[in-house]
């Protein structure tokens, strides 16, 4: 009965006991049948390193590909690069694999684990050497409007929305603006450029604040400026959207997020698209595929009562709207 | 509150599914990349140890067996408080009183002479009453104002989760998180009474803690006719350290040495003589280790174990003025008196909190505490004494529907002096919506004796000759007992920016602890001693009301009715049965209102008021005062510093003495300016 049976299994890639019922939903999800492709596409996967998430990421990839005798080893990392040969389309995981096979190879590369940001200054760089192939992604970083919409779902009634913008998230300024405009949601927003400016800042803009939403920037939430954020908003009283499991777990209260087998099947879907048309990948695109977790201690807490699964399906369903 | 545990079921398994793709997560990731690089993917997937545990996260107070008041640090602040113990006049029922510039009692509920010891007091988990009376010295804490996150006071019996002397309710002062001090801090008061204040802090990192030191001074003359000049330096440092993605260990230590001038200057009317209580110069040195140790075993599981020594010793020396012993052969002599204490405690204690099941939440534990003390004068030994107390203590929270919650807790203590009790606590919370709650408390309570009221043997001595017998117990004392009943209501109103809570309280004290009076021939005819006697009820209401709006205006007020009445208390006594019902005032009244105005400026003003009531033991009747602070404040960044300077005025109003008559609280006007960066 106790959950803690669930580690053992998981590792084994073995069914759950039935009794865990949300596990078990959610277990399904990772299990579905992958988007197969119909015809035979030499495809190489780049992985920034042999970290666990690259890893699971590209054998998700690889086990949705059919078989092809072109190919030994699917998966290698950056430092193989250099005696690669050139395959149909090249899945880049990570933005050390992107950076090592966009400007360097003039095939359609499809990349994924990056920030859109980054994605697109590489995309520019790979302009200005007039690399013609497609170049592709799903973004690592979850629309605005998602996380929004989230916030709209999981705390209704809350309308302003607290925002620490860092040297690298500020470039999301005007999108988060207009996107909160359009949702009648106010934004309360502070710019800082260091841990230093961060602690001045951050009281003042909770206390102005309903909810915290966090963008990932490495200068404002970092592994030891997340404590502090989490205790003051936590003694303030505003809850945290955060953008990771690790996040969540250390106290954020929700947060949206894509999991690697979750990219591999979009990126599974991106090329079966490939595999029908002239070398052609669609445009580059948000993750599809999400879930929300949710921290009930901290939720409870701060006196909130939230349900992950009934907040997945109403976002999915929002998103789904015409 | 310690009862923070697990959550319920489904949700759980899917958090724990969830977490465990944590596992997946990189360990050998690279710290994030800075700016300056291309935002990587590492920004989203770096290691975070678990910050808001079980144990960190409170009970939301709709869940809480007790009625609970808690007082931030922005209401400290706004109250205008130089010293701690003013901060729990806000505090329904409760009684502030200053005997000496130098020690104030803080009481709950009366009942209570100038040490009250019915009351547990803890500083992040450390017990700081002393063995020997049970009381706090408040003045002696190594413990700077500026450092405290709250206070969170649990109004009503609580020795089911705090041992036997949660007697009447629990003081729980929670300092600061290292990572919430990351910062550098000074602050200074000037004033009258001769204010000088100081405290700086500093704070810095390591790669795996975070660690900051304290220092502050705080200086006063006390009483305008009392000699009860006080300086109190405090030194403190805390760190918190990540041992290992599971593990924090948080260690403090802290020294404070409190210099004051005792006594009082000549003979007062209904007072022995001051014979014993010349002016003088008095000192206590007390200095604290503290280590405690935590596990996150998973989001919902949690293992800790607390280690500390306090070590506190007073110096009090003195010769008192000339005394006629030529009734007894001795001429006019001069006596040389020792008031000297030492009062050590070693405490080690295990929780474990879990939720074994869906809907259950458990916290359970045990501790074992050494107290020793020390002091030839009041033992007349040279001998030290020590009381060993063992607990055991557990709490089951039961979600029995979405909106009933059970609370069944009880603490088994063996104290060395009082024996071995049971100590039972339950409690049923009802929702009757999402913003009313209605809760039902029942418990049983004891006080074992201290070391006092049951080993004194205050003797005075002259070249070596019994002169004296002040005190003498003989021992065999048994704890006193109480039974509570509690109805409390909380709820919000105005989309919550107006909290309420109210409590209905019923206390049944039997087997009372009494000082009692025993003619004999000794030089003033009389010894005092302890004996099981007498019998309170205690009843009453008491309201809270805490209103918010935005960030500019904030709102408490507070109000406790309370009726006594006191039984089987013999004429041997030192105190009637009416003067103990007189010890507990008909009501307490408490406000304090704070706004913000032009973004800046601060404005805030306080309001206590406690009518007549009579303190036992040294104090005086109290005819009944009421007092008004106000402070004014500007806060602004200037540089890179956010500075604030502040202008206190305690009591607008006329002098009232709130303990002794010679105490008379007059108007007290101090600046403070503050920087920190």
């Amino acid at each position: 009965m106790c959950p803690e049976s669930l580690l053992p299994w998981y590792g084994r890639g073995l069914r759950p006991p039935a009794l865990v019922l949300r596990g078990w939903l959610m277990l399904l999800a990772l299990y579905m049948p992958t988007p197969a492709l119909s015809e035979s596409v030499d495809v190489v996967i780049v992985v920034s390193s042999y970290s666990k998430i690259y890893v699971a990421l590209a054998s998700r990839v690889e086990s949705g590909l059919p078989y092809s005798r072109k190919r030994y080893m699917r998966t290698i990392d950056v430092a193989a690069v250099d005696d690669l040969k050139l395959p149909d389309v090249i899945v880049a995981v990570g933005l050390k694999a992107t950076q090592a096979v966009a400007n360097r190879f003039d095939v359609p590369v499809i990349s994924t684990l990056i920030p859109r940001s980054s994605f697109e200054e590489i995309a520019r760089q790979r302009q200005g050497k007039n690399f013609r192939a497609s170049f592709s992604a799903v973004y690592l970083d979850q629309p605005l409007g998602r996380q929004l919409d989230l916030i709209r779902l999981a705390l209704p009634g809350r309308k302003r929305i607290g925002v620490v913008f860092g040297p690298q998230s500020r470039a999301l300024s005007e999108a988060i603006h207009s996107e909160s405009r359009s949702r009648n949601l106010t934004l309360q927003t502070v710019m800082v450029n260091n841990e230093v400016g961060l602690r001045l800042a951050l009281e003042p803009l909770l206390l102005e604040s309903d909810v915290l939403l966090s963008l990932p920037d490495p200068a404002v939430f970092n592994s030891s400026t997340i404590s502090s954020v989490l205790f003051t908003s936590y003694r303030i009283g505003v809850p945290v959207v955060g953008f990771s499991p690790a996040y969540v777990r250390a106290g954020a209260m929700v947060a949206v997020h894509s999991s690697p087998e979750q990219f591999a099947d979009q990126v599974l879907d991106m090329l079966s698209g490939f595999a029908r048309e002239s070398r052609a990948l669609p445009p580059p695109q948000y993750p599809n595929r999400f879930s929300v977790i949710v921290n009930p201690d901290v939720a409870r807490a701060l006196d909130l009562v939230l349900d992950a699964t009934v907040l997945e399906r109403r976002l999915s369903m929002m998103e789904n709207a015409p | 509150m310690r009862y923070n545990c697990g959550p319920r079921g489904f949700a759980f398994a899917g958090t724990m599914l969830i977490a465990s793709m944590a596992l997946l997560l990189p360990r050998e990731i690279p710290a994030a990349n800075t700016s300056g690089e291309l935002p990587s993917e590492e920004n989203y997937f770096f290691d975070i140890p678990v910050v808001l545990n079980v144990s960190r996260l409170a009970q939301p107070k709709s869940a809480a067996p007790a009625a609970v008041t808690v007082i931030d640090r922005e209401m400290i602040r706004a109250s205008g408080a130089r010293k701690i113990a003013d901060v729990f006049r806000l505090v329904p029922g409760f009684l502030v009183g200053y005997n000496h510039g130098f020690q104030p009692v803080v009481a709950y509920h009366g009942l209570s002479d100038s040490f009250s010891r019915r009351m547990q007091v803890l500083v992040d988990g450390r017990s700081v009453y002393t063995a020997i009376i049970g009381g706090v010295l408040w003045m002696s804490l190594p413990l700077s104002m500026e450092d405290i996150d709250r206070i969170e006071v649990i109004r009503g019996s609580n020795t089911a989760a705090y041992g036997s002397n949660a007697f009447m309710g629990v003081i729980n002062i929670i300092t600061l998180h290292t990572s919430q001090t990351q910062d550098t801090a000074l602050n200074l008061a000037v004033g009258d009474h001769h204010v000088r204040d100081g405290f700086a802090r500093h704070s810095w990192k390591s790669d795996d803690g975070e660690m900051r030191l304290s220092v502050s001074y705080q200086e006063d003359d006390g009483f305008d006719n009392l000699p009860d000049t006080q300086k109190v330096p405090i030194a403190v440092f805390r760190g918190d350290f990540r041992l290992n993605s599971t593990d924090t260990l948080e260690a403090q230590i802290g020294a404070n040495n409190n210099e004051y001038a005792a006594g009082h200057p000549g003979k007062r009317p209904g007072h022995q003589d001051n014979i014993t209580d010349p002016p003088r110069d008095a000192e206590v040195w007390s200095h604290f280790q503290q280590f405690h140790w935590r596990r996150t075993l998973s989001s919902s599981e949690e293992i800790s174990l607390q280690f500390y020594h306090t070590y506190q010793k007073k110096d009090d020396d003195f010769v008192t003025a000339p005394f006629d012993l030529t009734g007894i052969g001795l001429g006019i002599v001069r006596i040389p008196i020792e008031l000297d204490v030492v009062d050590e405690r070693y405490d080690l204690e295990f929780q474990h909190t879990l939720s074994p099941r869906q809907d259950w939440r458990v916290v359970w534990g045990a501790g074992a505490r050494l107290d020793r003390a020390w002091s030839q004068t009041y033992f007349d030994t040279s001998k030290t004494l020590e009381n060993n107390v063992y607990r055991l203590f557990g709490n089951v929270e039961w979600r029995a529907s979405w909106n009933a919650i059970v609370n069944v807790g009880t603490m088994l203590e063996d104290n060395g002096i009082g024996g071995m009790d049971f100590l039972p606590r339950l409690s049923y919370s009802q929702h009757l919506s999402s913003t009313d709650t209605v809760r039902v408390v029942a418990s049983k309570a004891t006080r074992s004796p201290t070391l006092f009221e049951e080993k004194s043997n205050f003797r005075l001595y002259f070249q070596g000759m019994p002169l004296e017998r002040e005190s003498f117990s003989p021992g065999g004392l048994t704890p006193e007992r109480m039974t509570s009943y509690e109805l409390g209501y909380l709820g919000w109103f105005f989309e919550r920016r107006v909290a309420v809570d109210v409590r209905l309280f019923r206390d049944q004290i039997r087997n009372l602890i009494t000082e009692i009076e025993i003619p004999d021939n000794t030089l003033d005819g009389l010894t005092f001693s302890f004996r099981n006697e007498g019998a309170v009820d205690l009843a009453g209401a008491e309201f809270q009301l805490e209103y918010r709006h935005g960030r500019n205006t904030r709102l408490f007020f507070g109000y406790a009715h309370m009726r006594t009445s006191a039984r089987g208390i013999s004429r041997q006594a030192s105190f009637t049965a009416g003067d103990h019902e007189d010890s507990v005032p008909s009501n307490t009244t408490s406000a304090l209102l704070a706004q913000r105005l032009l973004d800046s400026w601060w404005i805030s003003t306080a309001y206590y008021r406690v009518p007549k009531l009579f303190w036992l033991g040294e104090g005086d009747p109290v005819i009944g005062y009421s007092r008004v602070d106000m402070r004014l404040a500007r806060q602004y960044r200037r540089g890179g510093k956010n500075w604030e300077l502040a202008l206190v005025i305690q009591n607008l109003g006329s002098p009232y003495a709130d303990f002794d008559n010679e105490a008379r609280f007059d108007r007290r006007t101090f600046a403070t300016v503050g920087l920190k960066y």
